[in-house]
């Protein structure tokens, strides 16, 4: 009898184990029907747009892969139209296909498939002769598909694809404006420090659809970059992967009033402390600053007392002119400070390149310049006939503060101000040769 | 008591299972498809197929291209709409209704592919410097490659990557079908090189024995080389290459060549060299006017 008891309890509990899976549902619907609802709103979400949508277009991860403007226009028939230009694939020239095919289905989860050839848009994903071609995709996974944005993600490659509604109707103003944005930001040597989530690091060396980063206040060697895919937009810029390990800020708007980028999620992209950057520009292979005293009057003194004793000093030296370049930049470790006399001796263009090292120290809070101390013979040589020089060197030295000049922010190349109990301008220069 | 205990068995038995079947399935598919309606951007084109693969051949016609109905470790894309609707005729043209009329109407139906599947480029593996332009799954699925690619105004082109490519698949349907002999392999069985057969030319491939460099990669590959080349080549470059082969390659090629004939006409009553007739007659009139508009079906 006990045994049946126990049968009989046995039983019971396992009735009741059974229905121990009755628990609340994490979610409101079966699974079948959520996918059948995210295929349904994707559909919707992108047929429902007249305009057309604007796709930022990252073929993949790879360090050289680039950022690529699409517009692309959805019809319900199942037909797409996308248009482009770039140099990569449409020769610079604004492109449409409009004889192909998309459709969202289902696999892991909603896809996005352009399934038969779109000469623009499979363009990036067509193997071509070495079995790779631009390494795109043309099926993406859907992770977001709302009336304001579209997020994909290449289902092969990876990279993380952005749609937005076009706002602007004139697809040839379009990629103009894209085009202009484009190069106020990245243009001319620009830097920019971008600060996201406390993080901070610098963005540099912008090209059509690429730009690379380097730790903030490190030099910026291009050996060292990493790069990122981006594309430019009528707003800002569209990057694909983001910058923080589990941040993706995809979407950048730029503000022109204070002449930054920012992000939804609060990242900013702007010139940052220009008195770190000062220092950031200083690289072993030749990025320094070109120091501009054009129109300063102490200057012009000093020129005109350099030039009177270089008359004095040689017999046969008749200087007709003068103009002279300065510059401070980094050498194997160093700091110095370079001067170009250029000058008229008899009919000839004459050179005179002297070199001082230069005490710099630089942090968040400023700039010290002190010590300009003649470098080789050269430079002593000709202190010695012409003292005078000595002066626009040590023109140089004092403390100060960088600030931006007005209108831009980011442009190393239009240069920043070094204010202190003087003021100079600065600008980023190239290939500075000692 | 007994009898109650069974009925209280019986019953949280029953009370169990029940307590399981509370997540009604529905009738809903999760599957969606936004192009199947008659208002779709390719309802004619589908409509063509359905009339003309669908209906007769059973056979599906697939250019829409699903990735993961490709091979993961190459980056294709998938074929132009003008691209297969062109491929799409110019198979009935070539192929299906060559068969039609040398072996009957019953032979495709049955025997045929039930997949037709396009792919724009072609498969490329530059490590080992290769190019799949084709291939044939199960005796029941063919892919071609490379259909964007196509030269329509090139006749060696369209011979070497596309008619070729077509007989060479169906060559492999049939003999995943009914077995090719085993006799074929042990002709050159030391001249295959899977690995490194790109390598040879053509003319080194004739002299071991092997109608073209791929079909020196593996007997099977070799066994649809000769059916395929031997049906879209013409005279002048059967004869070159028996030419070229110098006397033992040349025997060794015939050898395989008549292997290949008596397996088709005891295997499938297809004569090969009838079938060569009508598909070299068709190449050399090459009218896109009449291929488009199916004049050569005759109203069928």
């Amino acid at each position: 009898m006990k045994a049946k008891y126990l049968v009989i309890i046995a039983l019971l509990a396992a009735t009741f184990a059974a229905c121990s899976r009755d628990e609340e549902s994490l979610f409101d619907k079966p699974a079948a029907i959520r996918a059948q609802e995210a295929i349904t709103n994707a559909f919707d979400v992108l047929t429902s747009n007249e305009t057309g949508w604007e796709m930022a277009y990252f073929p993949n991860l790879e360090a050289s892969a680039k950022g690529y403007n699409m517009v692309l226009k959805f019809s319900k028939n199942g037909n797409v139209s996308v248009t482009a230009k770039n140099s990569a694939t449409t020769n610079n020239k604004i492109m449409t296909d409009s004889a192909s095919t998309w459709a969202v289905k289902s696999d892991y989860g909603p896809i996005l498939t352009f399934d038969t050839y779109n000469d623009v848009f499979h363009a990036f994903s067509d193997p071509k002769e070495d079995g790779a071609g631009h390494l795109g995709d043309y099926e993406f996974l859907i992770l977001k598909a709302t009336p304001e944005l579209v997020l994909l993600k290449g289902k092969k490659h990876s990279a993380y694809t952005v749609m937005r509604p076009m706002k602007n109707t004139d697809l040839a103003a379009y990629f103009t404006a894209c085009e202009k944005m484009q190069s106020k930001l990245f243009g001319n040597n620009n830097i920019v420090t971008l600060t996201q989530g406390g993080k901070k690091m610098y963005l540099y060396n912008g090209a059509e659809g690429q730009f690379q980063s380097a730790a903030y206040g490190s030099p910026l060697v291009a050996e060292a970059a990493t790069y990122h895919p981006v594309c430019s937009t009528e707003d800002g810029i569209i990057v694909s992967m983001g910058f923080g390990e589990d941040v993706h800020d995809h979407i950048f708007y730029y503000d022109s009033i204070n002449g930054e980028l920012k992000s939804e999620q609060g990242a900013v992209m702007n010139a940052g402390n220009l008195n770190v950057l000062f220092g950031a520009y200083f690289t072993d292979n030749a990025l320094g600053w070109a120091v501009d005293y054009a129109g300063q009057e102490a200057v012009e003194e000093l020129l005109s007392a350099v030039n009177t004793a270089m008359k004095n000093t040689s017999a046969k030296m008749k200087v007709m002119g003068y103009g002279y370049k300065q510059s401070l930049n980094m050498y194997e470790g160093g700091y110095f400070l370079l001067i170009n006399f250029t000058y008229k001796q008899g009919k000839k263009n004459q050179e005179k390149k002297l070199v001082w090292t230069v005490d710099l120290t630089q942090n968040e809070s400023g700039i010290a310049v002190a010590n300009a101390v003649p470098y080789d013979n050269n430079t002593e040589t000709f202190l010695e006939q012409i003292p005078a020089a000595q002066a626009v060197a040590d023109l140089m030295l004092g403390s100060y503060s960088a600030a931006s000049l007005e209108g831009n922010l980011f442009n190393a190349a239009a240069g920043m101000k070094l204010v202190g109990e003087k003021e100079l301008v600065v600008r980023g220069a190239n290939n500075i040769k000692m | 008591m007994r009898s109650l205990y069974k009925i209280l068995a019986v019953a949280c038995l029953v009370l169990g299972f029940a307590a399981c079947d509370n997540e009604q399935l529905t009738g809903e598919s999760i599957f969606v498809d936004p192009v199947i309606d008659t208002t779709t951007y390719t309802y004619q084109f589908d409509k063509w197929l359905d009339k003309y693969y669908t209906e007769p051949y059973n056979v599906e016609f697939l250019y829409k291209l699903d990735d993961n109905a490709t091979d993961p470790n190459y980056n294709v894309v998938p074929v132009s709409i003008g691209m297969a609707d062109t491929l799409a005729h110019l198979a009935l043209y070539l192929w299906y209704d060559v068969y039609d009329s040398v072996v009957g109407p019953e032979f495709l139906p049955t025997y045929g592919p039930k997949m037709i599947q396009l792919i724009g480029s072609s498969m490329m593996d530059p490590v080992n410097n290769t190019e799949k332009l084709g291939y044939a799954e199960g005796g029941i699925k063919i892919t071609l490659l490379k259909i964007n690619k196509m030269q329509l105004n090139n006749i060696d082109n369209l011979n070497e990557y596309i008619f070729k490519t077509m007989h060479h698949e169906f060559a492999h349907i049939l003999h995943q079908q009914r077995n090719y002999p085993t006799e074929f392999a042990q002709i050159t069985p030391a001249n295959y090189d899977p690995i490194k057969w790109q390598e040879r030319t053509y003319k080194e491939a004739w002299q071991l024995g092997c109608v073209s460099n791929y079909g020196s990669s593996e007997a099977r590959e070799d066994f649809v080389e000769v059916i395929a080349n031997y049906i879209v080549k013409p005279d002048a470059w059967w004869d070159n290459m028996l030419k070229e082969a110098g006397a033992e390659g040349a025997a060794i090629i015939n050898q395989k060549w008549d292997i290949c004939n008596t397996w088709l006409k005891e295997k499938w009553e297809i004569d090969l060299d009838e079938l060569r007739n009508e598909v070299q007659e068709r190449q050399k009139n090459l009218d896109w006017n009449m291929i488009m508009n199916l004049e050569f079906l005759n109203g069928k």
